[in-house]
């Protein structure tokens, strides 16, 4: 069985190697696909749509997409950025088909079980204000910064944006989410 | 809260909450009822009389490439050092000649890579995805090095080639977010220094700078320093104060984290300033503070329009990536929200948008 190359904290390296192999109908690299693309893949749905299980429903549209369209991705195109923007057009695709409203002051996390404990509340708490008080750029540029890890210079590529308006979101927005987290 | 565990917070929360679709160890269903997207297979259209041109325009060239590639003359050696020591000999139009793997860890690397005729950015592409896919690059180091030297009896070319490789090895890095230092050489190739190079099984730029390094300080040892790795000699120029300057030109690249820090700053400062001198509300829409005119790019001038690759972006009905006579996934054009209605004017395909951050980091 092909390894996929990792890196040296043994996460898997998302690779045109993977990609050709998920084409190849790979069911193993296509798992590894998934386990590394799906928190950041997540955080990219939900800072738009904002709800939590229209996100879970979309993610996994994301994927069955990806599976079924591997062989149009053209090596070299960077499998985080194909996988965000087939995210992004489902995104979009479901707010035009206006299944559901969004309401702008209700972020549909779950109900948060007795047992959570008090870290995890909070932590809950700080993205609820994230989903509130962001607009959905500013959700977008801390959520792929903060969560998945991307450089500022790939959230501006990946968003069609400058490097200078990404910085400056990024920077605004999580002042506003400080201030309001101290509210 | 402040801002490190404002953001620690936010990721383990995403964390707990991204919910797995899909059993481990089973592939999506893809009869799902409810999927609507439609794939695009590639028209290919060829016109038989252009076929018929191409061939007689080929055949032409043919026969003159034919006719230079009997007699292959090195115009330039371009050494690229990491540890592996890897070769280059190119031709006066800058294709490669010929690659040599000058030690074991090259021979690795190079894993029999057929670069014969490609152009040297091309070769120097496949080259540095090597060294990174084999570890001996990597985002997770720090301490990355790369020397590249060139040689070539004509300075003026030398020293072309030289910045133009120096840029491409730093943006092949970049586009793989890894920090390296990179230094970079011109030399004089010399008898002394080929036998020097082939006695140590090092490449002529490693060779010539050793030597550098000898003349500097007489108590270090060529045959211990031909061994060292990039890495491990820069270490001895710093322990031993070695001044290099005259001998290679240094081009630091500041790992993201650090500009971004550094640029952050400075975006707090100015904002900060602004509301000061404003008294703006901080529920107010953000996109009407001066700063951010500045930011957004209205104009078709702009700096991030000179990014390399640009192009235009199609519109998407569907929402797979279209295979398409362009390469690249297909965007969504319509913007839904008032927020995005500041968008840069330009737009731009995810296919290898490069941006020059000396001009970009510079708006803030």
């Amino acid at each position: 069985m092909i390894e996929n190359s990792k890196n040296k904290q043994g996460a898997i390296l998302l690779s045109d190697d993977l990609m050709r192999r998920v084409a190849e109908k790979d069911d193993k690299a296509f798992e590894d696909l998934y386990v590394s693309t799906r928190p950041a893949v997540y955080c990219m749905i939900l800072s738009i749509v904002k709800n939590p299980s229209i996100a879970e429903d979309l993610m996994q549209d994301t994927y069955m997409i990806v599976k079924k369209s591997v062989e149009n991705y053209e090596p070299q195109q960077k499998p985080m950025a194909w996988l965000y923007t087939i995210a992004r057009n489902l995104c979009y695709m479901e707010l035009r088909s206006k299944r559901y409203t969004l309401l702008d002051e209700e972020v549909l996390l779950e109900v948060p079980c007795e047992e959570e404990q008090e870290s995890q509340a909070l932590d809950r708490m700080v993205l609820e204000k994230a989903m509130q008080v962001l607009d959905e750029q500013g959700r977008e540029i801390v959520l792929l910064h903060v969560v998945s890890g991307m450089k500022f210079r790939e959230i501006a590529t990946t968003l069609h944006q400058p490097l200078g308006s990404v910085l400056s979101k990024y920077n605004r927005s999580l002042k506003k989410l400080q201030k309001a987290i101290e509210r | 809260m402040n801002r490190k565990e404002l953001k620690k917070s936010l990721k383990r929360a995403v964390i707990m909450t991204a919910p797995e679709v899909f059993e481990q160890g089973t592939a999506p269903d893809l009869t799902k009822e409810n999927m609507t997207m439609q794939t695009q297979k590639k028209q290919n259209t060829r016109s038989f009389p252009k076929l018929i041109v191409a061939a007689s325009i080929l055949f032409v060239f043919g026969c003159s490439f034919l006719a230079s590639t009997l007699v292959p003359r090195v115009d330039s050696i371009i050494s690229v050092d990491v540890n592996p020591s890897i070769q280059i000999a190119t031709r006066s139009n800058d294709k490669v000649l010929k690659i040599t793997a000058m030690n074991e860890d090259a021979l690795r690397v190079l894993d029999g890579m057929d670069l014969k005729n490609v152009d040297l950015d091309v070769a120097t592409n496949a080259i540095l995805g090597a060294l990174l896919k084999n570890g001996y690059l990597s985002a997770e180091n720090p301490d990355n090095t790369v020397l590249i030297s060139v040689a070539n009896k004509d300075q003026a070319k030398a020293e072309k080639l030289e910045k133009e490789m120096s840029q491409s090895v730093s943006g092949i890095l970049k586009e793989n977010n890894t920090h390296a230092t990179i230094f970079t050489q011109k030399e004089a190739v010399s008898k002394e220094l080929q036998a020097f190079a082939d006695q140590h099984g090092i490449s002529l730029g490693k060779a010539d700078f050793v030597m550098k390094l000898l003349a500097k300080d007489n108590t270090l040892k060529a045959d211990e320093l031909a061994k060292m790795s990039l890495k491990e000699l820069s270490a001895l120029v710093a322990e031993k104060q070695i001044p290099i300057a005259d001998l290679v030109n240094t081009s630091d690249m500041d790992d993201d984290d650090d500009l971004e820090d550094a640029i952050e700053d400075a975006i707090d400062d100015k904002n900060d300033a602004i509301e000061d001198a404003s008294d703006i509300d901080d529920d107010d829409d953000d996109d009407r503070l001066p700063d951010d005119d500045d930011d957004e790019d209205d104009d078709d001038d702009d700096d991030d329009d000179r990014v390399s690759g640009a192009t235009s972006s199609k519109p998407a009905p569907t929402t797979a990536p279209a295979s398409s006579s362009k390469p690249g996934p297909v965007v969504v054009q319509e913007k839904p929200a008032s927020s995005r209605s500041n968008v840069a004017a330009s737009s731009h395909t995810q296919q290898h948008v490069e941006l020059d951050d000396d001009d970009d980091e510079d708006d803030d």
